[in-house]
C-alpha cells in the first residue's frame, strides 16, 4: 500500500524527466519557424496553446522551454545539497575550530531575506541562467549544512561508528560507508521537497531578466517576453505558466510523497 | 526583561557585521569597474589616465578590508553612498521608498492572517471532511504557483477583464494596493493554512484539551482560549521567518503592479548596474529581517509565561 502511494508519483516524475530530455525533438511545431499570418492566435485544434506574436506555435515553446526549465531547477538543489552536505558532514564530524566558523558563516547567509540575496546575486554576476542556478545554490547551502550537521552529531556516537573505527576504518572510510547511507535518506527527501521551490524561483529570476533571457527558451523568461499581450492575447502568457504550475506540482506530490513514505518506515 | 532583550541585541552584532562583510564582498568581487560604471550613467567617456585618476581619488585603489571598513563606518554614520544614476544620497533614497514596502508587506501579512488562520483551524477541527479535503486541494494548488504568475492571472481577472482595479499602481492609494497584497498573500496563505492545520491537529489531540473536554468546556472555549493561545507562539515565528520571502516576492511582485517601493528600485538598480543602491537594498532586507526576528522573539516573552518567569522556550 506504501509503496503504491510512492510508485505513481515516480513513474509522473520519471515520465517528466525523460520528456523534458527529449524535449526539443517532441515539439509538433518547428520552435523558431514564425509565421505572421497566424500571429497571435487563440487556441484551437491545430494550436492547442495558441500562437505568439510571431506565428510560433505556443504548445511547442513551452515543450522546448521544458528542457533548461526543469533541469537548471535540478541543478541548484543538487548544487547546494552537495555543497551544504560536504560542509555539513565536514563540521559534524570534525567539530573545533572550522565547525565553528563555518556555522557563525551559515548563520549569517540565513539571515538574509533568501530571495532577496539571490536576486542580487543573479543580477550581478548577469550570466544567464547559470548566473541564476549559482546564486540560488549559493543561498540554499546553509539549510543543508544545518540538516547533515545535525544528523552526523546524532549518529556520530552511536556504537556502529566506534566498532568501524576499532575496526580500523580511517575517516574518510567511516563517513562514506557508515554515516553517508545513513543520513542520505533525509537529505534525499528534502532535497526532492525543494525542487518544486527552486523551479518557481528560477522562473522569477528569469521572469525578472536575472536568469535566462531570450532567444534561451525558458518558461519565466516566455511569461515576461509576454506579458504586454496579457489583454489581447493571455494564451501567450499563460501557457508558459501552466507549464511551471504543472510541473511544479508533479514535484510537490512525489516529494511529499517521498517524506511520507520515509516517515513512515 | 530588559536583560534578555539586551542579549539579543548584543548577539545580533557578529550577525550585523557578517551580513554587512557579505554584502560588500558580492558587490565588490561580482561588480564591474565603479567609476566607468559611473561615468557611462551619466554618458560620458573616459580616457584610461583620467580612469585611474578617478580611481585614486575615489580611494577604490586601497586594500579591499580598508575600503570595507571605511564603508562601513559610513553606513554607521548614515552614509550609503551617492546613486551613479540619480546622483542622490543613496540611504535617503532607500529610505524614501521603504515605507511603500513595508506598508505592501505588512498588509500582505495581515491578509495572510486573516485568511489563514480561520481556515486552517475550520480544517483541523472538521479534518477529513469535505471542507477538509477542498482547502488541502486549493493550498496544494497555491503552493505549485510561482507569485508572479498569480500577480498576472490576478491582473488578467480582477483588472483587464471586470475593470475593478487598476492594473499599474497610481500612487499608494487603497486601490492600488489591493492587487500586490493580494497576490502576495495568496501565496503565503497556501503554505499557512496547512501549517496552521497540522499544528492545531497536534495540540487537539494533547493531554489538556481532553482534559478539558472531559470537564465539559465547550470546543469553541478550548480552541479559542487555550489551543490559539498555545499556538500563537509557533505562528509567530513563522510569519517572522515567512518576513524574508514576503520582502523577496515584494520585489516581483512590485515590479509587475509598479508598485514603488525598494523591490521596484532595485530591479531598476540592477538593471542600471547602480551598485550603491544595490549594496544599500541588500542591507537594508537583511536588517530588517534580522529586526523582524528579534520583534517575534522578544514577543514570546509576553506570550509564553515560562519564558517569563525564567524558564526556557521550548518550542
Amino acid at each position: 500500500m506504501r509503496n503504491k502511494k510512492i510508485l505513481i508519483p515516480s513513474i509522473l516524475v520519471a515520465l517528466l524527466l525523460i520528456f523534458a530530455f527529449f524535449s526539443p525533438y517532441l515539439t509538433p511545431y518547428n520552435v523558431s519557424e514564425q509565421n505572421l499570418m497566424i500571429s497571435r492566435q487563440a487556441p484551437s485544434f491545430a494550436h492547442i496553446m495558441g500562437t505568439d506574436i510571431y506565428g510560433r506555435d505556443m504548445f511547442s515553446r513551452v515543450i522546448a522551454a521544458s528542457r533548461i526549465s526543469i533541469f537548471s531547477a535540478l541543478a541548484v538543489v543538487l548544487l547546494m545539497a552537495i555543497t551544504g552536505v560536504v560542509i555539513g558532514i565536514f563540521c559534524g564530524y570534525l567539530s573545533g575550530i572550522a565547525d565553528t566558523v563555518l556555522m557563525r558563516v551559515s548563520d549569517i547567509f540565513l539571515a538574509f531575506p533568501g530571495l532577496v540575496l539571490a536576486i542580487a546575486t543573479a543580477g550581478l554576476f548577469k550570466n544567464g541562467i547559470l548566473g541564476a542556478v549559482i546564486a540560488l545554490a549559493s543561498v540554499g547551502w546553509p539549510r543543508y549544512a544545518r540538516l547533515s550537521r545535525g544528523l552526523v552529531l546524532s549518529t556520530k556516537t552511536s556504537t556502529y561508528i566506534y566498532a568501524a573505527k576499532l575496526s580500523g576504518s580511517n575517516t574518510v572510510q567511516i563517513v562514506f560507508t557508515q554515516i553517508l547511507p545513513n543520513i542520505i535518506g533525509q537529505i534525499i527527501v528534502t532535497a526532492c521537497l525543494d525542487i518544486g521551490t527552486s523551479l518557481m524561483e528560477l522562473a522569477a529570476l528569469s521572469f525578472l531578466g536575472l536568469g535566462a533571457t531570450p532567444p534561451t527558451p525558458e518558461w519565466g523568461s516566455m511569461i515576461n517576453e509576454s506579458r504586454s499581450l496579457l489583454q489581447l492575447s493571455p494564451w501567450i502568457t499563460l501557457s508558459p505558466g501552466i507549464a511551471v504550475f504543472i510541473t511544479v506540482s508533479v514535484f510537490n506530490i512525489f516529494g511529499e510523497s517521498l517524506r511520507d513514505y520515509y516517515q513512515a518506515k | 526583561m530588559y536583560k534578555y532583550i539586551f542579549k539579543r541585541l548584543l548577539s545580533l552584532i557578529p550577525i550585523l557585521i557578517g551580513i554587512s562583510f557579505i554584502s560588500f564582498a558580492l558587490i565588490y568581487f561580482t561588480g564591474g569597474d565603479a567609476v566607468a560604471v559611473r561615468y557611462e550613467a551619466i554618458g560620458g567617456v573616459l580616457s584610461p589616465e583620467l580612469i585611474s585618476q578617478k580611481r585614486e581619488e575615489l580611494g577604490l585603489n586601497r586594500p579591499f578590508i580598508i575600503q570595507y571598513i571605511d564603508w562601513l563606518l559610513g553606513v554607521l554614520k548614515g552614509d550609503m553612498g551617492i546613486s551613479y544614476v540619480s546622483g542622490k544620497p543613496v540611504f535617503i533614497y532607500i529610505l524614501s521608498k521603504l515605507p511603500n514596502t513595508l506598508l505592501l508587506s505588512a498588509t500582505s501579512l495581515i491578509v495572510t492572517i486573516l485568511i489563514s488562520l480561520p481556515l486552517g483551524i475550520l480544517s483541523a477541527i472538521k479534518s477529513d471532511g469535505i471542507f477538509d479535503h477542498i482547502i488541502k486541494t486549493v493550498s496544494f494548488i497555491g503552493n505549485s504557483l510561482p507569485n508572479f504568475f498569480v500577480a498576472l492571472v490576478l491582473s488578467y481577472i480582477l483588472a483587464l477583464r471586470l475593470k475593478l482595479l487598476p492594473v499599474i499602481s497610481q500612487g499608494t492609494g487603497i486601490k492600488s494596493l489591493i492587487l500586490p497584497t493580494l497576490t502576495l498573500s495568496l501565496a503565503m496563505s497556501a503554505k499557512y493554512i496547512r501549517q496552521i492545520r497540522a499544528l492545531v491537529i497536534s495540540e487537539l489531540s494533547k493531554p489538556y484539551v481532553i482534559g478539558a473536554r472531559a470537564r465539559g468546556i465547550k470546543e469553541n472555549t478550548i480552541i479559542f482560549f487555550n489551543v490559539l493561545r498555545l499556538t500563537s507562539l509557533t505562528i509567530i515565528t513563522l510569519m517572522a521567518l515567512s518576513f524574508g520571502s514576503l520582502l523577496g516576492g515584494s520585489a516581483i511582485v512590485e515590479n509587475i503592479f509598479m508598485w514603488d517601493g525598494i523591490g521596484k528600485l532595485a530591479i531598476e538598480s540592477i538593471n542600471l548596474r547602480d551598485y550603491p543602491v544595490i549594496l544599500a537594498y541588500v542591507l537594508w532586507m537583511a536588517f530588517i529581517y534580522v529586526f523582524v526576528n528579534l520583534l517575534a522573539d522578544i514577543s514570546y516573552y509576553f506570550l509564553d509565561p515560562r519564558l517569563r518567569l525564567g524558564g526556557k522556550n521550548e518550542k
